[in-house]
């Protein structure tokens, strides 16, 4: 993703560092879109997504821990709402 | 007929909290959400052009 990594890596671990830092962006726009959409497939997205970027030795940490939180978040208001409803269907305008 | 009801239940979860929300709340939501990630975008433009 160039708009969230440094324009032209150099040596291999800029470029390992540059992809990290893209997975860290990744996995928190995916874990904040999965807080409303998609919860099931975009929180352990977020999740592996994140924890991939902080192996891989990213320099966003923050952004990497927040997406592995928002991850698990997605995944949290989709268990919350299904019990709490009692269904599993669409409710067309609540 | 039973297939509409397993298109809906795995709509139902596949989709997420949006299925499951009224709509104000869902409106309400995807405003802090969507504002968020402009947010982020903003700043990640404005560091890059300066960096």
């Amino acid at each position: 993703m160039n708009l969230t990594a440094p324009a032209h890596p150099a040596t291999p671990s800029a470029r390992r560092r540059a992809d990290a830092d893209g997975m860290a962006v990744a996995s928190f726009v995916l874990g904040l879109i999965g807080l409303l959409l998609f919860n099931l497939v975009f929180g352990p997205c977020a999740i592996v997504l994140g924890g991939l970027a902080l192996a891989r030795g990213t320099g966003r940490r923050g952004r990497a821990l927040l997406g592995i939180g928002l991850g698990i978040a997605d995944l949290v208001v989709l268990a919350t709402l299904l019990t709490v409803h009692q269904a599993v269907f669409w409710q067309f305008g609540g | 007929m039973i297939f509409l009801v397993a298109v809906l239940a795995l709509a139902g979860i596949l989709l997420g909290a949006a299925a499951h929300t009224t709509l104000p709340v869902f409106l309400a939501a995807a405003t802090v959400i969507g504002g968020w990630l402009l947010a982020f975008f903003v700043r990640e433009r404005l560091a890059r052009n300066r960096s």
